[in-house]
């Protein structure tokens, strides 16, 4: 065999002619390739963009039908509601013939799930469209069949309401279309337990003006039982008897809508207390004889004054010379809301452990320009009373406070502010001036006048907050209840709010939206304590929209 | 075995292979072009959707997009499409860039949200914000929202919330957009809207070949 060498290699003319074209003729070969290369790159690109369009359809369907179960009293209408919405919301978002696709999926498939163990619910959305091909059709494959797939969960939520019903909220020149802001706080609220699911969801209602009312415990038929079901109001829930006149003792409903949820025990939910109020707190709820625990003096103490001639309703004295130490006194009366036992106020079963079967003297205490009165701490919830009621000469007789009435002349009856409150919410704390001080009874303490009330009902209201929002323990010792998650609307044009507490009561470090112009940003806050929020409507008509954002909130946070 | 193509070739054949080259290009060049073009269309739509969509799911979880460190993270994701956020606290979106996200809450106005309004059964803004350049024009036009706008003096330019929601006629969407929104949606039920537009940059480059914008719209 001859080895190819330069000599070797000498091709003919003809053979030249030969290879002329060949390029030519093998790139018309590779043609198809090529051209076939690029047509799947374009098919597969619009596949591409089908397949992103179709999952963000998906996923649009899947949140709106998460938010839409509270559009439902039962699992069956809740799903029927889900499907209902996830379809709208798919098809606004994913439209006929889109870049010529058919037979997209109406409706998409939606499945709601609920996990009683993990207190999820879940919606699963599933769509699928068939996609033609332009080029790939050549090839035997005329369609692609794409599918997607969104799954939207969140945690159960327990939420209660607490709605200020003082006086201030009747004021008419903070009206909007035509509704006091009292009106509009029950629309609000009314919208706000809309978004929730029935069923799943916890809320309850506790209102507050001078004294506390626990409208209804969270329950999960809270729509009907609140006035507002399937986005529509009733008008006779218990949000429609809401009426606004009195002080405002935001402490003890504070400290009253944490035990209501903490009574739900259900650790692994999100635990929210919802604040609304248009002013300063101005009342709290004090039992008038104070623990050996609590006392500077670490003896049991009364905090009527020795002159004093009040009594309770069996007539035995309150004055500190007399025995009611060790003799227990039932100021709180007999018409006490909560429990049955007379004289003794019960937060129902589950309740915290310290704050159950609590005997008097108990009062809340009143304080306004003009000086301090009492009245009762709770209101009946089979009284159609909800205003705030004074003690009666029947309940303290000899008191200053005894016409039934927080009107009254005030009451020179109780000669310093007990050290903590009725749940353990400590007098003193981040206000350390704007009052004084003296030596009563052995120890330094805060004499009664209705400046000391007003300032040291600040820190009560703060620390009753902080409480809310720290760990404690469930009755069976084990298990961690977390802190609530606490959001606040601050109601202005009422009288103005204190902004700075209602950031501490949120533990809500930002400054107001228009910059800080409002408030400033609240450097203090607690980053071990769940962080929450404070919105502030500087009138009647931004609340419906502060209700709706903190529902979208919870919401969001509770995914 | 295989020569150096220098030992392979004559005279005659030089040019040749370029010749034919150039001549199977003429028919490669305008499918390659077509290629190109649809490809960097098919890039930008992709990524606006996708920009739409995480602007969309971060919205609704609560991302304050007024805050420039918000409009950061959503300038990051559109890398590529020249999306400018503003640099100050503001919902008003800047001047400059080839992109702007416009982020709208809407909600729907029955008879249980409020009875008597002149806003029943209407679908009203509850905020509106801008991120990226609000003065981007599409084919010779502002860009601007199919949701319509908020009247001025309902909106504040810096938190971009719509007072006012139920009383006043200019929260309103424009009518002639209620049609592309869902038509389930309830009494108080609210709506978050993402409107993306992105147009071609100056140069070589992404959208280099044509002229025409990218509009995507997506409601969660």
């Amino acid at each position: 065999m001859q080895t190819p060498t330069r000599k070797t290699v000498n091709r003919t003319p003809s053979r030249q002619q030969r290879e002329g074209g060949v390029i030519l003729f093998l790139g018309c070969l590779c043609l198809p390739v090529i051209m076939g290369m690029l047509a799947v790159s374009v098919d597969l690109s619009v596949l591409y963009s089908v397949k992103a369009r179709l999952q963000t359809a998906c996923d649009g369907a899947a949140v709106a039908a998460l938010r839409s179960v509270s559009l439902g009293q039962t699992i069956a209408s809740q799903s029927t509601a889900a499907t209902n919405v996830a379809n709208s919301w798919f098809r606004a978002n994913f439209s006929n013939g889109f870049m010529g696709t058919t037979n997209t999926s109406n409706p998409p498939t939606v499945a709601v799930a609920q996990d009683n163990v993990t207190l999820l619910t879940t919606v699963d959305v599933t769509a699928s469209t068939t996609v033609p091909t332009f080029f790939m059709k050549y090839w035997n494959a005329a369609n692609n069949v794409i599918t997607a797939h969104s799954q939207a969960s969140r945690r159960n939520v327990v939420v209660t309401l607490v709605l200020d019903r003082s006086g201030s909220m009747t004021n008419a020149n903070n009206s909007y279309n035509g509704q006091t802001p009292c009106q509009v706080m029950v629309t609000a609220a009314k919208q706000f337990t809309g978004m929730f699911q029935p069923t799943r969801d916890y809320i309850g209602l506790v209102s507050f003006a001078g004294s506390v009312y626990v409208a209804s415990s969270p329950t999960t038929s809270f729509q009907s039982t609140l006035g507002y079901s399937n986005s529509a109001g009733s008008g006779t829930g218990l949000l429609d008897n809401i009426s606004c006149s009195g002080g405002t003792n935001t402490p003890a409903a504070i400290s009253i809508a944490w035990n209501e949820n903490y009574k739900i025990q259900l650790p692994g939910a999100l635990n929210v207390i919802l604040l609304m109020t248009d002013g300063q707190p101005t009342a709290a709820t004090y039992k008038f004889v104070t623990t050996a625990a609590q006392d500077p003096t670490g003896n049991a103490q009364s905090a009527f004054s020795s002159s004093s001639s009040c009594q309770d309703s069996t007539g035995k004295a309150m004055s500190a010379s007399g025995n009611m130490v060790t003799s227990p006194r039932n100021f709180i009366g007999s018409r006490q809301q909560l429990g049955s036992t007379a004289n003794t106020i019960n937060l129902g079963t589950n309740s915290y452990s310290n704050w159950n079967a609590i005997t008097g003297p108990i009062a809340a205490v009143y304080a306004d320009g003009s000086g301090f009165y009492g009245g009762w701490p709770f209101l009946s919830p089979t009284s159609t009373l909800l205003e705030n009621v004074g003690l009666n000469s029947t309940e303290a007789p000899g008191c200053g406070f005894n016409n039934g009435s927080w009107s009254n002349s005030p009451t020179p009856d109780i000669a310093w502010i007990p050290p903590y409150d009725l749940f353990g919410n400590a007098t003193t704390g981040y206000i350390t001036s704007g009052y004084t001080t003296s030596t009563l009874s052995g120890a330094t303490r805060i004499p009664m006048n209705s400046t000391n009330l007003n300032t040291v009902i600040e820190n009560v209201t703060d620390n009753a907050a902080n409480w809310t929002r720290t760990n404690h323990m469930l009755p069976n010792g084990s298990t961690v209840y977390g802190g609530n998650l606490v959001f606040v609307v601050g109601l202005g044009g009422n009288g103005g709010v204190n902004h700075t507490l209602l950031q501490r009561i949120a533990n809500d470090p930002n400054q107001s939206p228009d910059n800080g112009t409002t408030y400033s940003a609240y450097t203090g806050y607690n980053n071990a304590q769940p962080v929450g929020t404070y919105i502030y409507s500087a009138d009647s008509s931004q609340l419906s929209a502060a209700f709706m954002k903190i529902a979208s909130q919870i919401l969001r946070l509770s995914k | 075995m295989k020569f150096p193509i220098s030992l392979r070739r004559k005279k005659g054949q030089n040019g040749l292979e370029a010749i034919e080259f150039g001549l199977l290009f003429l028919f490669l060049i305008p499918p390659f072009m077509w290629m190109f073009i649809n490809g960097m269309n098919f890039l930008r739509f992709n990524k606006a959707t996708d920009v739409s969509r995480s602007a969309a799911l971060l919205y609704i979880k609560g991302v304050d997009f007024t805050l420039p460190g918000n409009q950061d993270i959503i300038a990051r994701v559109a890398t590529g499409l020249n999306l400018i956020d503003s640099e100050s606290t503001t919902a008003q979106g800047g001047t400059s860039g080839n992109g702007l996200i416009i982020l709208s809450t809407i909600q729907y106005i029955g008879p249980n949200t409020c009875a008597s309004c002149v806003n029943l059964n209407k679908y009203v803004f509850i905020q509106r914000i801008y991120v990226g350049n609000k003065n981007l024009q599409l084919t010779g036009t502002t860009v601007a929202s199919a949701l319509g706008n908020p009247a001025s003096g309902l909106w504040n330019t810096t938190t971009g919330a719509v007072t006012n929601t139920q009383t006043d006629t200019g929260a309103q969407v424009a009518s002639s957009a209620t049609g592309a929104l869902p038509t389930a949606m309830g009494d108080g039920q609210v709506a978050y809207v993402v409107e993306t537009f992105f147009t071609p940059q100056n140069g070589f480059g992404n959208g280099a070949f044509d002229s025409t914008g990218v509009y995507n719209r997506v409601i969660m």
